[in-house]
């Protein structure tokens, strides 16, 4: 293999870093960081020791929130979430607007939940992410806006993983008191910022209780070793030092949940919100590798690849050069966990703009997106 | 007679990831606290250290190679030492592979 001399390398991490750049700045103007909202409306704000009339400016989430049938929008809304909600930019309401609702309480900008008919797991875990990060940074957590209007299915999911505890309140009794069955439970999220290897155990005990039986060793092995990397490679990879984030983020930090379907079939979440696979590949001490690797594959240079060819050259080569393809690779472990359930069954890997899918049995596949995910999502469907 | 080490019972019965700054028993950490003196102590008495894998949730690839690979890596030991005074034990077929991944990451780690 060729070695790369220090000089090419610096120009090629430069270009690398120049073109993440212009990707940046194109895309802030494709969606100006300013939203325009309609009206303001007026809603019901519910929090733990009050409820009050207020109005405010409405972000309406994508009706379908859920990355697989609905992907663009619901990144986009995610996007227009972090711009609007997390830019710490103070909104005061327009004159017209004051004057209407003078006897009301403003709140700036707030999510509209009540728009949302249908969640899916991985999508409603990112959510309560972004929640989780604006009640930890002390961003303005609001309490639940029109609680009465949620869909029981949304609100019955949001319960499930303990979204209301990111809201500082709990669900209206008016929706506990008959919850609708639900085709999806899901478990209740589980965070941390290091390798907390236990935490793994403890999803495996609650896929098993949601289930009402044992979970095959192989696989809960295959769960506990993918996990383990996706632990791990959130410490080592996603929020290096020095790294300017957009947005503010906690460091280390990591979501993860899992799911039954009604068919018993599992799903398993793992989100950070950190600087992703695309940005953090060329910091990887395995770049000659990846360089030659993309020269080879795509015949193109690195800094001309999209995102999912990025995340696919990361599954491929690994990010430690201590990585061998399949080898001590961990992201090349989490595929081990697919190999271990039934045909069809995927991992998909959302990484800023980029889409990268593995199904059992199928060709990898990778897509552009248009909007990031803002961090990195790995969900793992597995049939059994 | 050879010295019998149970990761599960003696260290973690769930291992964690590479480094120790990134958590609780991680491979850095195993092989730093655990192995390197148990092999050392081997050596020395001219024996050999069994470590068995059963018991465990699992193992992460970066823990195993850290933990094993790393032993060599770091220049603590060389490959004869270790395959004259080191053992990994695998009863339960499940966890064979991990008995394979590390010995392949002691052999292949320079």
């Amino acid at each position: 293999m060729k070695k790369l001399s220090e000089r090419h390398r610096r120009i090629l991490i430069y270009r690398h870093h120049q073109a993440m750049k212009n990707r940046g700045k194109r895309n802030l103007f494709r969606s100006p960081t300013t939203v325009l909202f309609g009206d303001a409306v007026s809603v019901t704000l519910t929090t733990k020791s009050n409820r009050e009339d207020a109005f405010g400016y409405r972000l309406t989430p994508p009706e379908v929130f859920c990355f697989e049938k609905n992907l663009s929008e619901t990144i986009k809304f995610l996007d227009n979430f972090r711009k609007v909600i997390l830019s710490r930019q103070r909104l005061r309401p327009r004159k017209r607007d004051r004057n209407k609702h003078h006897d009301k309480r403003w709140i700036g900008s707030f999510t509209d939940i009540a728009a949302i008919n249908e969640i899916t797991p991985s999508a409603a875990l990112v959510l309560a992410a972004e929640y989780d990060r604006i009640k930890r940074k002390n961003l303005g957590v609001k309490g639940i806006i029109d609680g009465d209007k949620w869909s029981s299915s949304v609100s019955g999911m949001l319960v499930d993983i303990g979204f209301f505890e990111y809201l500082n309140t709990e669900l209206p009794d008016t929706h506990m008191s008959d919850p609708p069955p639900l085709n999806t439970k899901m478990l209740q999220i589980i965070t941390g910022n290091q390798s907390i290897t236990e935490k793994i155990d403890k999803l495996n005990r609650g896929l098993e209780q949601l289930r009402n039986s044992v979970i095959k060793q192989p696989l809960r092995h295959a769960v506990f070793n993918g996990l383990t990397e996706a632990m791990d490679n959130c410490a080592n990879h996603a929020y290096p030092r020095g790294h300017q984030f957009v947005y503010p983020v906690i460091p280390g930090c990591w979501w993860m949940s899992g799911s039954v379907t009604n068919s018993q079939d599992l799903e398993v979440i793992f989100f950070d919100q950190g600087a992703t696979i695309p940005v953090t590949l060329p910091n990887s001490t395995n770049f000659e590798k990846i360089v030659q690797w993309f020269q080879h594959k795509f015949s193109i240079p690195l800094h001309k690849a999209h995102d999912g060819q990025r995340i696919q050259a990361a599954m491929a080569i690994g990010r430690s050069s201590d990585d061998t393809s399949g080898r001590g690779n961990g992201l090349a472990t989490m595929k081990n966990l697919v190999d271990q359930a039934a045909e069809q069954s995927s991992l998909q890997i959302l990484s800023r703009r980029g889409k990268y899918v593995y199904t059992k049995g199928r060709n990898e596949r990778v897509e552009s997106l248009d909007f990031s995910i803002g961090g990195t999502l790995i969900r793992w469907r597995l049939y059994l | 007679m050879s010295r019998i080490y149970k990761i599960a019972e003696e260290f973690s019965s769930t291992p964690g990831g590479r480094f120790q700054r990134n958590g609780p028993w991680s491979g850095e950490q195993f092989r730093e606290e655990v192995l390197s003196e148990l092999v050392n102590e081997a050596i020395k008495t001219r024996d050999k250290i069994v470590i068995v894998l059963d018991g465990t949730s699992g193992y992460g690839s970066s823990f195993l190679e850290e933990a094993f690979g790393g032993l060599v890596r770091k220049g603590n030991f060389d490959k004869n030492q270790l395959n004259e005074h080191l053992e990994i034990q695998a009863n339960d077929p499940l966890y064979e592979i991990y008995r394979k991944s590390a010995n392949r990451y002691i052999r292949d780690a320079h």
